[in-house]
């Protein structure tokens, strides 16, 4: 694009965009590191950070990667695992197999780590189950800890390095291998020098986000953690002990991990990945190596289904037992819609369910206006003003939830301009707030890719037409890149639907989320309240994949 | 008074020169077309002309009407691209609708004349299909027809042709003349192609570098190059210097001057006395044959229409050279 001089409506999205990363990103950014800095007299200095290294906050620290690192070693080898086994499947079990990852890739992390509570607990299903089979009792199952946490973990991350190296996979032109073939290599080697090299950027990008997404969980450390600390936990436990300046020394030092990270993956992203596009020869599908379904593949591909499922089917069949049974053996209990008609007739329990709905509405709606603003000046304006939006914008994707929420907390339980002049904590609004900021980058990706995929020309064509730049923008550009908006706001949707890490921190009593709600009742050991609130989230979190799915398909297919 | 004038039009990007000092004038109902190498500066041009860039010098006449800092939805002036910018998201009679729509032209008009205009271009049939479904000959005859339904003082073709496969670009270049003779609308077309301009044009400008190096009817400009660029690009002619000029051909001409000898006007001749060079490849076109002579290291290209008579050759023969012309053209 050309340089081109802005007019008023441009200026007008150029406040947009400048309001909301000066006022929700680098605001609260500083408030966060002057909070850091400041050892309560009024002194700066680093003093906060010599008393935050402590051996528990190092010891949280060491976990933390080393959960990170366990994590993306496991989710990895799972994902290039199936990836590679089901590529040579038949398109049916594949194509059945993509939509069932769905469900881990959309689930909310406290579901994920619910239904697993409530398949492994030592009451868990499983252990009812082996019970019923088994005849006794003295089979003990101790879920928690560790190895709780890594299960929950790769559940919820493997699927990323599935579809990052299947869309590698098939990306890979077969003339390529049978070159290899041809040229005298054997099987084996043609895997490992011609198809893993060629793998290694997917799998370093899945990486690198499964690591930030590590660094940053909340969920299960909070709830399997036990007396086992991770960062992301202590940020919580000092915010709720009332020590601001330990807790934002942590989150700064959380926050310095976690940024090196993200720039190293847009660094990778930007840089490194092998181009094996090609110009004008049509490339050949390395599937069409493909081979039949195998006894030994569907087996495979069963127990994984079966994987995949039963961490939901637990919480659905859960949802339909009586209050309480996780204390008892609940295979024997019957099935009942009481959990569920408690959720909608009682106005308190249907509270937390309006609550996360709108707050989710809401979210979408700031996203979308200063996502497609930011995306629209991206794709207008100079390079070198670009990336300055660009990259402020996309702060936020290498910031912990926990460490947005602290850091919206400490600017705004005070009058300030971007708080319309009254302190929002407690208030509603600053649920949302934080989701929007949590998925800004998410919606302005989308958005972009929409802008990048527009050919120039159409808007010439228009003007040339005589349509002036409103008509242009309504009747031409929107209509296309609705689909790539479309898909952003829905995926924003998803995400704020079920959060917890933030919402966690920022709650007050008549503001309490479907997600908070999920957790207080689990502290009551009200599994079935916990369980039938759970499959709602799931329901309409299922519900909007699929409405996007279709709608996009539609209308990049219908027209 | 001419539809279109350009007046010393100069364009530079980031100090550097793409257009230099260009001046045209394009008479009503004229086909014209701007030829050049690519990064000639001819798309440059159109893009000027349309109001999508600003001359850094110059002005742009519109129907006697300074357009100079116009915007392109001011002008009147009807585009059809390369890649034939059809909007995805509208079906063929909502995109040839849409300059009329804009114009907030009533129900009927729109109904009518875009009826009309796709009856035109033989396309009534696909009206309610989506653009994608369509060829790509189809898709550049909708593009033509957005811009003809909304009856602009000028048409601008950027490369139209270009996407299109080779028997394709044939039939729709037919097309697009007799479409542009029955609608009369003035026409600049810009293209690479100098057979291209050759067949389509009344009349062309040849572009290099940012500068005009001539403008003229397409016979003159073939059969009358202005200087060395325009024989070579225009014609692929051979051009001589004086010594060979001489030697070969018995010619005199002065030494800052080349002698133009048309492909088509030069012949091997199998001859005792004559030995001026060796057939270095033979190249049977169907139509022609492509003789390549090589003279002291000098090639000269020879093409020989199959109903010329000619003796049998084959590739290392010592041949001689023989005219078949006796005009005498020089350039610079």
């Amino acid at each position: 694009m050309k340089k081109k001089k802005f007019d008023a409506s441009e200026y007008f999205l150029l406040f947009i965009v400048l309001f909301f990363s000066i006022g929700y990103i680098l605001f609260p950014l500083y408030t966060l590191v002057s909070s850091a800095l400041n050892d309560g007299n009024g002194n700066f200095g680093f003093s906060n950070f010599l008393n935050a290294f402590t051996k528990t906050t190092f010891q949280a620290a060491i976990n933390s990667i080393l959960l990170s690192l366990i994590t993306v070693a496991l989710s990895g080898i799972t994902g290039l695992v199936f990836a590679y086994i089901l590529h040579f499947q038949r398109i049916r079990t594949k194509s059945f197999f993509s939509s069932l990852l769905m469900i881990p890739l959309a689930t909310p992390p406290l579901i994920g780590v619910v239904s697993f509570l409530f398949l492994l607990n030592e009451k868990g299903l499983l252990a009812n189950l082996l019970e019923l089979v088994f005849k006794h009792n003295e089979l003990s199952f101790k879920f928690d800890g560790w190895s709780a946490i890594v299960i929950v973990h790769v559940y919820s991350f493997f699927p990323l390095f599935y579809l990052f190296t299947s869309s590698a996979l098939k990306r890979i032109d077969s003339n390529l291998i049978d070159a290899s073939y041809s040229l005298g290599a054997s099987k084996t080697l043609t895997f490992f020098k011609v198809i893993l090299p060629l793998l290694i950027p997917s799998v370093v990008g899945a990486s690198l986000i499964t690591f930030m997404a590590s660094m940053a969980s909340f969920s299960a450390p909070f709830i399997f953690g036990g007396s086992e600390r991770f960062l992301t936990t202590e940020i919580y436990f000092a915010k709720i002990n009332g020590d601001n300046s330990l807790a934002s020394s942590i989150a700064v030092l959380l926050t310095i991990i976690s940024i090196i990270f993200f720039i190293l993956l847009r660094r990778y992203r930007t840089g490194k990945l092998f181009d094996i596009r090609h110009k004008g020869v049509p490339r050949t599908d390395f599937s069409s190596h493909r081979s039949q379904t195998s006894i030994s593949g569907t087996i495979i591909i069963s127990l994984f289904s079966l994987m995949l499922i039963l961490p939901v089917f637990t919480l659905l069949y859960l949802s339909f037992i009586p209050e309480g049974s996780l204390m008892r053996n609940f295979l024997s209990e019957s099935f009942t819609p009481e959990n569920y008609l408690k959720i909608f007739s009682e106005p308190q329990f249907f509270e937390p369910f309006y609550n996360s709905l709108m707050m989710s509405l809401i979210a979408v709606l700031i996203t979308l206006i200063a996502g497609i603003s930011s995306a629209y000046l991206i794709a207008k304006v100079n390079t070198k003003f670009k990336s300055i939006i660009e990259n402020i914008v996309s702060i936020p994707y290498g910031i912990p939830g926990t460490v947005i929420a602290l850091s919206l907390i400490l600017s705004f339980n005070k009058p300030v301009l971007f708080g319309a002049f009254t302190p929002l904590v407690g208030t509603f609004i600053i649920i949302p707030l934080a989701y929007s900021i949590r998925n800004i980058p998410i919606l302005m990706q989308s958005s972009m890719s929409g802008f990048y995929s527009l050919d120039p020309s159409l808007e010439e064509a228009s003007f040339s037409l005589g349509a002036g730049k409103m008509t242009t923008f309504g009747k031409v550009i929107f209509p296309l890149i609705f689909p790539s908006v479309l898909n952003g706001a829905l995926l924003v949707f998803i995400n704020s639907a079920g959060e917890f890490v933030s919402t966690i921190l920022l709650y007050s009593y008549s503001t309490k989320t479907i997600s908070v709600e999920i957790y207080s009742q689990i502290r009551m050991y009200n599994t079935g309240a916990a369980a039938a609130y759970g499959m709602l989230l799931f329901a309409v979190v299922m519900a909007v994949v699929y409405v996007s799915r279709k709608t996009i398909d539609k209308s990049i297919t219908g027209i | 008074m001419s539809d279109l004038k350009i007046h010393n039009i100069s364009k530079e990007f980031n100090g550097t020169a793409v257009l230099d000092k260009i001046n045209l004038e394009i008479n009503q109902g004229e086909f014209f077309s701007i030829v050049g190498p690519s990064g000639c500066g001819k798309t440059t041009l159109l893009r000027i002309i349309a109001g999508l860039e600003f001359p850094t010098d110059g002005r742009i006449f519109i129907k006697g009407i300074d357009s100079t800092s116009m915007p392109p939805q001011k002008r009147n002036v009807g585009i059809v691209f390369q890649n034939y910018a059809l909007f995805p998201n509208m079906n063929v009679m909502e995109n040839v609708a849409y300059g009329l729509k804009v114009k907030k032209e009533s129900r009927e008009t729109i109904l009518k004349k875009t009826s009309s205009v796709l009856e035109k271009v033989l396309l009534s049939h696909k009206a309610g299909e989506k653009v994608s479904s369509l060829s790509g000959g189809e898709q550049q005859r909708v593009s033509l027809a957005r811009v003809i339904v909304t009856e602009p003082d000028l048409i601008l073709f950027d490369e139209p042709l270009s996407n299109l496969d080779y028997s394709l670009r044939q039939e729709t270049r037919n097309e697009l003349k007799r479409l542009q003779r029955e609608s009369g609308i003035t026409s600049v077309y810009v293209t690479h192609d100098q057979s291209e301009a050759l067949a389509l044009s009344d009349r062309i400008a040849v572009l290099n570098q940012g500068k005009i190096q001539q403008q003229g009817k397409p016979e003159e400009i073939y059969f009358n190059p202005a200087n060395s660029f325009v024989s070579k690009f225009i014609s692929h002619s051979n051009l001589f210097d004086s010594v060979l000029s001489k030697k070969l051909f018995n010619i005199e001409i002065n030494n800052n001057q080349k002698l133009v000898i048309l492909q088509e006007e030069i012949k091997p001749v199998k001859s005792t006395e004559l030995k001026q060079g060796v057939i270095t490849e033979i190249l049977f076109t169907g139509y022609a044959y492509e003789f390549t002579i090589s003279v002291d290291g000098n090639i000269i290209k020879s093409m020989q229409p199959l109903n010329t008579v000619l003796e049998n050759f084959s590739k290392g023969n010592e041949v001689g050279l023989s005219l078949l012309t006796d005009k005498i053209r020089v350039v610079e």
